[in-house]
């Protein structure tokens, strides 16, 4: 019974989910994912620039927090965009799009640190990347705290761990598409999800405490 | 309870903090790169290729089809080719010869068999007549004693055959038709009075082919030695090639030639010269 009524609450709160992370991919709209990739597939350009454009930036964030260096992302931003448009000729609307993309993402990912072994816990963009030009000195600082603590947390995460938390706030996956995307069971992928989210708010809690 | 978990899952405190901290956008230049990436693959190994691609594995397909057709339909014409010998027609005369033994149906055949068998009566008549004083003419032979014309199985095992091509082809054939009769006829349980009409009809198909071997055999003497048919049409011309034959030391030739022409031309004078 109660796995019922979870069946049938879940589009419901997937809906919900989407609906409140707006930098999240436009789901569900016309034409569709499949839709834009299979008309690329017939050479429609246009139809890879809205597919790219409505995915490009949460891609980018995601590996950019996955691999923690940014010329390492840019690369893998690329390798993830060039196997996608040769794939093209191969492509079946069996899945969804999102979790195709981010599929492939997380395989390069892979090779990456196949390849480059050295890959070290060098988080090298912190300073850079959370610098807001033009913000009030007391806001700067209390967002750059709560930004740095989270961040920090999310450093400090299990790989696993991150992945998961960076696929449902990034891509909008839900556990079972994450499940899907990392290759494990939805229990492990759901637990690994909790896990982060409960060490991150301790990170935000603890932050907020000393204030 | 499952809502709850869900909601467990999402922390909005969480996902506000991270929304606020993650707000980078992909550089402009990875965008340009991406993109020109794509447009030119998409132009490249698609559209180019796929323009040409199709009509050729149509085409392709189509061919290989016709020529598959083709084939087919050219097989059985070349069989015939291929099995000539095995025809019914080729076997006729075997089968003619055979038939005729039965008494059946022979009159395609008949008419030769007495040609060639009259050629053998006269050859042989001409080899005793040596022995048995000078020639007389064939219907005196016929009316006089017929016991002393040769039958040509006499004949035939008689006078030594040339080992001539044509003639074993012949006796191959005959035979080769003879046992193929006889091993379907044993074959399908044929009666006795059947199994005795089958010994008449090999000793007939021996026989008709002993004279069919003759006959090839005077065909190839005539066409070496004698004088030709051309020669023969005037009686100037034919003593020519007789009087040519004796001066070559064929006199035997020479003078049944000679017989042969005063048979054609009795009231001939010889003139010395020939002589």
């Amino acid at each position: 019974m109660a796995a019922n009524a979870e069946s049938l609450a879940r589009p419901a709160v997937a809906l919900c989910r989407r609906a409140a992370l707006p930098y999240a991919p436009a789901m569900g709209h016309i034409p569709d994912d499949s839709a834009l990739m299979l008309r690329y597939k017939d050479g429609d350009m246009a139809a890879f620039e809205t597919l790219y454009r409505r995915h490009n930036d949460p891609l980018y964030r995601y590996l950019l927090r996955l691999c923690r260096h940014r010329d390492t992302a840019e690369d893998i931003f690329q390798d993830v965009w060039s196997k996608i448009v040769k794939a093209r000729g191969s492509y079946r609307p069996t899945a969804k799009f999102t979790t195709f993309l981010y599929r492939v993402a997380r395989n390069c990912f892979i090779d990456h640190l196949r390849r480059n072994k050295r890959h070290a816990n060098t988080a090298e963009f912190d300073a850079e990347l959370h610098s807001h030009p033009g913000e009030q000195p007391e806001m700067s600082t209390e967002r750059s705290l709560a930004k740095e603590r989270l961040s920090r947390a999310l450093m400090t995460l299990p790989e696993e761990q991150r992945d998961a938390f960076l696929l449902h706030e990034e891509a909008g996956l839900s556990v079972d598409q994450i499940a899907s995307v990392t290759g494990s069971n939805r229990e492990t992928a759901k637990s690994r999800l909790r896990y982060a989210m409960q060490k991150l708010r301790a990170a935000i809690d603890e932050q907020a405490e000393r204030l | 309870m499952s809502i709850e978990r869900k909601n467990t899952d999402r922390d909005p405190l969480v996902a506000d903090t991270y929304r606020a901290l993650a707000n980078e956008r992909t550089p402009d230049h990875l965008n340009e790169k991406v993109l020109r990436m794509a447009a030119s693959e998409s132009r490249t190994r698609y559209s180019v290729a796929r323009s040409w691609t199709r009509p050729l594995a149509w085409a392709a397909t189509i061919g290989l089809s016709l020529a598959i057709v083709l084939e087919l339909t050219r097989l059985p014409e070349t069989e015939p080719d291929v099995v000539p010998v095995m025809t019914p027609a080729a076997r006729k005369p075997a089968s003619t010869a055979i038939e005729g033994a039965d008494g059946t149906a022979t009159d395609d055949f008949a008419p030769k068999d007495m040609a060639v068998l009259r050629e053998v009566e006269k050859r042989a008549r001409a080899q005793a007549g040596p022995d048995e004083g000078p020639a007389i003419p064939r219907a005196d032979v016929d009316e006089a004693s017929p016991q002393s014309a040769p039958t040509p199985r006499v004949v035939a095992e008689a006078e030594p055959l040339h080992e001539d091509t044509a003639v074993h082809e012949a006796l191959a054939s005959r035979e080769e038709a003879s046992v193929r009769k006889a091993a379907a006829e044993s074959a399908a349980g044929q009666s006795a009075a059947r199994g005795n009409a089958l010994v008449d009809t090999a000793s007939a198909d021996a026989t008709a082919a002993a004279a069919i071997s003759i006959a090839a055999d005077e065909k190839k003497r005539e066409a070496e030695s004698a004088c030709p048919a051309k020669m023969r049409e005037s009686a100037e011309t034919w003593m020519t090639c007789i009087s040519d034959l004796r001066e070559d030391g064929r006199d035997d030739l020479a003078d049944s030639e000679f017989e042969e022409f005063q048979r054609i031309f009795p009231n001939f004078v010889e003139s010395k010269a020939h002589k």
